[in-house]
């Protein structure tokens, strides 16, 4: 296995990145590692260059870079609210460098087939770079992939969902209800009262908005040409569109979510259950697992390696002629 | 701007990844080594360091930043890093800088748990000018121990409850063992990085009020939001090394974000620690004309 540092030109700035290559000839597919949201070529606790590592195990090429203004790269990336970064990421701003990358990895390694790898922000940029790509992008593997728009405005209450609400009180607080000692704290205002306040809230506007809903249906039902919900307020127009053109162009769709993480009840009402469940082109080439325990940023290393487990399975279908 | 060159160097059974700014300076006095902190502060302050490499190198100076091995783009696992092993990486980035610079002498730059470690290693060396040491920790157990509390919180979310408290799992760190909870092994430090006994051996060890100090002149720098005065540990450092004769000085440097306390805003650069340390390495003419274009450019 060899290890090359890159550099590549992307519009204005010069990119820096890491070419993994295998002993022996490789394997016709490669993966383009996408920046691991806000962290670059690297990941949270390094998971890139782990997985890189094993990959190359397997006889499989793969390139990880830092888009312009992170990591190594030219460029800057001035002092933004994070929620405000991620907008941004979110809308598209690092595609056209994943797209420099992806003609970078042509030109280093020409695969036959070629799949997208990307976390968080990595994984909207890779989903929204895909359809754009030169060649023929097969396969996408995406981690913990916000389907909403994040956004410095809005309030912690716009971004908890009931379900996430109901799962983080229940998960923090359940064993305290039995516990004379947390009620002692409580009244001593030594909880964290301002969380609890938020996510009960959270829990109890969500749910009674639900509830409101199934009523007026019942009451009132909607014609059947409607859509069955209204769109989220924070719908990502750009993940629906490039999800669409991805299934359209027949890529496979390995989407992968930790069972902790908040964002995975966001795909599961925005995504899974409206398109993948009830869609017969998205449910034959989406395939989704939830990772047990597993956090939004698949920190520990027994996470990383169910992720790869995943994509070990689920590589057949990119690879098969 | 340009941007750093990459390159492998060879730590034996590993390839240390070390990425060099060049000067365009025929014979620099000295040449700067960029000592990163610890786990995901790494990570996190990577691109604050590219940034202060690129602007030592526009007032002239070369500069070289490095991932320790097990770090980063480096070779070997996490778990295997250790004072011992990151000490070494350090003097071995010391050599890459000046074999590719052509620098006799070298400053170090440290951050946070690496300026503990570049203290340590300038303190055995006769070719280490300056030090250079931001938000040094003088106890760096001390800080490693706080970290383990996300360990604990984690098991709240994965458990529902504390199956292993921060001293078992140090127990369990020292004599070998792991601490497997429910299929993990929770010898694991800030979400995840994962943890070597000799990692905790040796940083247990570690007190800089009791230890070697270099004779290199010092800024030791304090980092906070607001303006107020440096904390208590680092007066006493400061007080230790002016005993040993040392030219030191310790100052208070505001910064709007402190990339390594997770915060709200993100930031890729630490515009003032980097003014502040070019003033002290005499660049400060240079940085006027220079190196505010790249620090300041919209």
């Amino acid at each position: 296995m060899s290890e090359e540092p890159v550099t590549f030109q992307s519009g204005a700035n010069r990119l820096s990145g890491m070419l993994h290559r295998p002993d022996g000839a490789p394997s016709d597919v490669a993966v383009l590692f996408v920046h691991s949201g806000a962290r670059g070529r690297l990941g949270s606790t390094f998971q890139y260059p782990v997985a890189a590592r094993a990959l190359a195990k397997k006889g499989i090429a793969s390139m990880r870079w830092d888009p312009s203004g992170m990591g190594d790269s030219e460029g800057r990336i001035d002092d933004t609210k994070m929620l405000d970064f991620f907008g941004s990421i979110q809308a598209g701003c690092f595609v056209a460098d994943t797209l420099a990358a992806i003609e970078e990895l042509d030109r280093q390694v020409a695969p036959k087939k070629l799949v997208l790898w990307g976390l968080c922000g990595g994984g909207i940029t890779a989903l929204l770079a895909a359809p754009r790509a030169k060649r023929k992008i097969d396969g996408l593997v995406l981690l913990s992939t916000p389907v909403l728009l994040d956004s410095a405005q809005q309030s912690p209450l716009e971004t908890i969902s009931a379900e996430h609400a109901a799962s983080h009180l229940w998960t923090l607080y359940a064993k305290k209800l039995l516990s004379l000692e947390a009620y002692k704290r409580l009244f001593r205002m030594e909880s964290d009262i301002e969380t609890i306040k938020t996510y009960a809230t959270a829990f109890v506007k969500g749910t009674a908005k639900k509830i409101a809903r199934k009523v007026k249906n019942r009451i009132a039902p909607p014609p059947p040409d409607a859509p069955a919900r209204p769109l989220h307020p924070r719908q990502n127009p750009h993940y629906l569109e490039a999800l669409s053109a991805m299934v359209q162009k027949d890529a496979k769709l390995l989407m992968l979510y930790g069972e902790t993480d908040s964002l995975r009840y966001d795909f599961w009402n925005e995504v899974y259950e409206p398109l993948v469940q009830k869609d017969e082109a998205y449910g034959k080439r989406v395939e989704v697992h939830l990772v047990e325990g597993c956090n939004h940023l698949f920190t520990l290393r027994e996470w990383q390696a169910a992720a790869l487990r995943h994509f070990d399975a689920w590589l057949p279908k990119v690879a098969t002629p | 701007m340009n941007g750093p060159i990459g390159r492998f160097v060879d730590r034996g059974e590993h390839a240390m990844f070390t990425a060099y700014f060049p000067a365009a300076v025929e014979q620099p006095r000295f040449a700067v080594v960029l000592v990163n902190a610890f786990a995901s502060e790494t990570e996190i302050f990577r691109v604050h360091f590219v940034h202060f490499g690129r602007a030592l190198a526009a007032a002239g100076i070369p500069a070289l930043r490095f991932d320790y091995v097990g770090y980063g783009d480096s070779q070997g696992d996490f778990e295997a890093a250790c004072p011992a092993s990151m000490e070494a990486d350090i003097e071995a980035a010391i050599e890459e800088a000046k074999r590719r610079s052509g620098a006799s002498r070298v400053v170090l730059v440290g951050l946070r748990f690496g300026a503990t470690l570049a203290a340590r290693v300038a303190a055995r060396r006769d070719d280490v000018e300056q030090l250079v040491l931001w938000e040094p920790l003088v106890k760096p157990w001390d800080d490693l121990f706080a970290q383990l509390r996300a360990t604990v919180s984690m098991q709240t979310v994965l458990f529902k409850d504390v199956k292993a408290t921060r001293d078992q799992i140090v127990e369990n760190l020292l004599a070998g063992r792991p601490t497997m909870v429910g299929g993990y092994d929770l010898n694991v430090i800030d979400d995840g990085y994962p943890l070597g006994r000799e990692m905790v051996e040796q940083t247990k060890r570690i007190d800089l009020l009791n230890e070697g100090t270099s004779r290199a002149r010092t800024l030791v720098l304090h980092v906070r939001r607001n303006p107020g005065q440096p904390s208590k540990k680092l007066v006493e450092y400061r007080d230790r090394l002016a005993q040993q004769g040392v030219d030191v000085t310790l100052d208070t440097v505001v910064e709007s974000t402190l990339p390594w306390l997770h915060e709200a805003t993100y930031s890729t650069m630490s515009p003032n620690l980097y003014r502040t340390t070019l003033d002290f390495l005499g660049a400060g003419r240079e940085r006027e004309r220079n190196v505010d274009s790249v620090v300041e450019a919209p």
